[in-house]
């Protein structure tokens, strides 16, 4: 009984942690905090993309004569209609860039939060909490 | 015209050591807990990693702040260089514009073959430029504010990993006094036994 419990204390202490492992963990906190900051810029560029669409549609049915008020900053310019589609689609293929650029950030992320659950996870097994 | 696209200041996150940042102490780390806590009281080293923890949060918070401010300014530059582009493109023709006189206040204007552009620098100073002028100025202007964002955003990831390396040290400490603790029990139950 008492070896048994000495050798579990000994085997706790075994899973020592180096200052590789610190950079790693430190590494995975960093990317995690990121990921999170991303998910929440792609859902309000999700919702400004939507809000650009429903524009655009509107647009497309107003009358060619129509006059139009573009926010620029903190003034709105009056656009004829062609002018209001060229600089809507101009928005919307920005977001869309955007939103494309961050699902590759997220997706490098998840790549290297991979990696390093598998090194630390190795190592450290039950020991370590890796949520994400 | 195509928009400069500046490089990605949030890459510096993959990197797997982040540059010191100025003015802010590095956490030792501890890679032996049990030199590190002897001759110590354990509840004083406590005491000392959470003062350190409070303070690098601290740190977190102040830069989060400057991060958020920055990419603000750094957006509205954005859609100033923008604004110049278009007015620019409208130099043989006259337009309209509502501009804000105060919150929700807004007058008409009309413009007729614009052919300067007027820049606020601040301080009750307004000065005309030319297109070009102004969006030298202007991108001149962003390109020291995506300096200043990329280099709060490198400060972030350090302190981070600060916080990072700190709670781990917390949980290493706390986990050799529990051991210890058990020990000593365990040594004066084995005392006992043996009687």
């Amino acid at each position: 009984m008492s070896k048994t419990m000495i050798e579990k204390v000994d085997e706790v202490l075994e899973t020592e942690v180096c200052a590789a492992d610190q950079k790693m963990i430190n590494l995975f906190g960093r990317l995690n905090n990121r990921k999170h900051e991303l998910m929440r810029e792609k859902k309000a560029k999700q919702e400004d993309l939507e809000k650009a669409t429903d524009s655009q549609d509107d647009l497309f049915i107003a009358d060619d004569d129509s006059k139009f008020k573009y926010s620029m900053g903190e003034a709105f310019l009056e656009v004829n209609k062609e002018d209001a589609e060229s600089l809507i689609e101009k928005y919307i293929n920005k977001l869309e860039e955007d939103i494309k650029k961050i699902d590759s950030d997220i997706n490098d992320i998840n790549e290297k939060h991979k990696e390093l659950k598998v090194i630390l996870y190795a190592k450290f097994k039950n020991s370590i909490n890796l949520e994400e | 015209m195509a928009t400069i696209t500046n490089a990605d200041p949030y890459k510096i996150l993959f990197e797997q050591d982040i540059k010191t940042a100025t003015n802010i102490p590095m956490v030792t780390f501890i890679s032996n807990v049990e030199e590190f806590v002897k001759d110590k009281d354990v509840e004083n080293v406590f005491k000392q990693l959470q003062e350190a923890y409070q303070k690098y949060k601290f740190f977190e918070s102040k830069l989060s702040n400057n991060i958020s401010m920055l990419t603000q300014r750094s957006k509205q530059l954005q859609e100033s260089l923008d604004i110049v582009d278009h007015v620019e493109n409208k130099s043989n023709e006259s337009f309209s514009v509502q501009y804000e006189l105060s919150e929700g206040v807004y007058s008409s204007a009309q413009v007729n073959e614009p052919k300067s552009i007027y820049l606020w620098l601040g301080a009750n100073v307004m000065l005309e430029y030319s297109f070009e002028e102004a969006r030298e100025v202007l991108r001149k202007n962003k390109d020291t504010v995506d300096r200043q964002l990329s280099e709060s955003i490198q400060d972030l990831g350090f302190v981070k990993d600060q916080i990072t390396t700190t709670d781990v040290n917390v949980s290493r400490v706390y986990n050799y006094d529990i051991i210890q603790k058990r020990k000593l029990k365990l040594s004066g139950k084995t005392e006992e036994e043996e009687k």
